[in-house]
């Protein structure tokens, strides 16, 4: 039952470009009633899963930028570790609750992100910023149809303090953060969108593990929960990928957005209730 | 859009990202494996029984030792072959860190090979900082 929900959410989070984590913690909690903890451990045992599979196909393209990768994940490392010692503390009401704002975040977010086509605005750069950026090589440059794009990311100060803030969010709550990872490569420091959203995944898997590591070691790690939800999230996000390259998304994106908002809603009320 | 990839100019680490994706390859499949088998032998061993009550779990805690998966492997127990292969996951990534220490060591690359090793020691912290 719970592999069923799983693949379903594999299935949802590759179409809409949501981590599978954002949907499974939800399901878990609202309708199987496992409690907060153990559901975000083994969110983020599928969420490395997922990353690392989509990883081996991005890394073979042309965007991933491993050194800007690697130098944030310096941050989200921090951050999920911080994160995931904080939800140990954290009782599960308050969990829920910033759970909540995440999702309602997120189905803004996802609602926005198509009608996204702007040309990376190019804000002046502080200096030390940008010497900074240069003695780190962290430049890059791909073909796209043929053209040579190159690019140089912008605010690194900027950009690694909310990486930290990312990590902290997926050690917290069991999620990849993705979206939130591409918001910060994509709006803050400018990067175009395909480097943002491949160099993201590359650094969730590392993330993610960051975090359930702390989990393992506090016992939050429930085998025979994490089994079902990693095969059915993996499952589900292999058909889903599939699916994507041969379907029209936009209808069922809208539709699936308004699902999230709800969850965020109804994870909101099971937090103001937990409380009293 | 991959097409043009391999003539990519200033990708000449193109086979840093390889050897990556090989790492992640390798190391997901393995545990995959792993988890399945475990799963395979838990249904055989506790299939019959009723399903376990989840909603139970609450401030349950769970730790896992290394030594209780080893024992659990003798006795070919399901759950200590989901553990491992869990275990093994999480490591994927960690190892895809120590292969990017690799290719940026060979590459001479000395910032680089030091901002990666913190990455490691943070992710290896994580993993010790066993709290209580």
């Amino acid at each position: 039952m719970i592999a069923f929900c799983s693949l379903f959410a594999g299935v949802f989070g590759a179409l809409t470009g949501l981590g599978g984590g954002m949907i499974i913690v939800p399901i878990l909690v609202l309708y199987f009633g496992i409690d907060v903890h153990h559901a975000a451990g083994a969110a983020l045992i599928a969420v490395i899963a997922a990353s690392c599979a989509a990883s081996i196909e991005f890394l073979k393209g042309p965007y991933t930028n491993i050194r800007i990768g690697v130098l944030l994940e310096v941050a989200t490392t921090l951050g999920a570790i911080f994160g995931a010692h904080l939800a140990s503390i954290l009782n599960q009401s308050l969990i829920a609750v910033l759970f909540g704002i995440a999702l309602i975040y997120a189905s803004h977010t996802n609602l926005d992100a198509k009608t996204d086509n702007r040309k990376a605005s190019s804000q002046p750069d502080y200096p030390f910023q940008e010497r900074l950026a240069q003695n780190l090589k962290l430049a890059g440059n791909y073909l796209d149809q043929g053209k040579s794009v190159s690019y140089s990311p912008n605010h690194l100060f900027g950009g690694f303090s909310l990486m930290a803030l990312a990590g902290t969010a997926s050690g917290l709550l069991g999620i990849g953060s993705g979206a939130f990872k591409v918001f910060a490569l994509d709006r803050v420091m400018n990067l175009p969108f395909k480097v943002s959203t491949t160099t993201s995944n590359f650094m969730i898997g590392v993330t993610a593990a960051a975090g359930s590591a702390t989990y393992f070691s506090k016992g939050y790690i429930e085998p025979t929960l994490a089994l079902p939800v990693l095969l059915g999230v993996t499952c589900g996000g292999y058909i889903g990928a599939r699916l994507l390259a041969r379907m029209k998304v936009k209808a069922l994106r809208v539709l699936f957005t308004v699902g999230v908002f709800v969850t965020g809603i109804q994870m909101l009320m099971k937090g103001f209730a937990g409380a009293q | 859009m991959n097409t043009n990839s391999i003539s990519n100019p200033i990708s000449n680490g193109r086979q840093t990202e390889i050897l990556l994706a090989k790492v992640l390859l390798f190391g997901l499949k393995i545990s995959l494996f792993i988890v399945t088998v475990g799963g395979f032998l838990f249904l055989k061993q506790h299939g019959a029984e009723e399903p376990p009550a989840y909603a139970m779990l609450i401030g349950q805690i769970n730790p896992i030792k290394i030594s209780t998966i080893l024992d659990g492997l003798r006795q070919g127990d399901g759950i200590a072959f989901i553990e491992l292969g869990l275990f093994l996951l999480v490591a994927t990534p960690v190892m895809r860190v120590g292969a990017s220490i690799y290719a940026f060591a060979i590459r001479k690359d000395a910032t680089y090979a030091l901002i990666a090793s913190t990455v490691l020691v943070i992710l290896i912290a994580g993993l010790f900082s066993t709290p209580r």
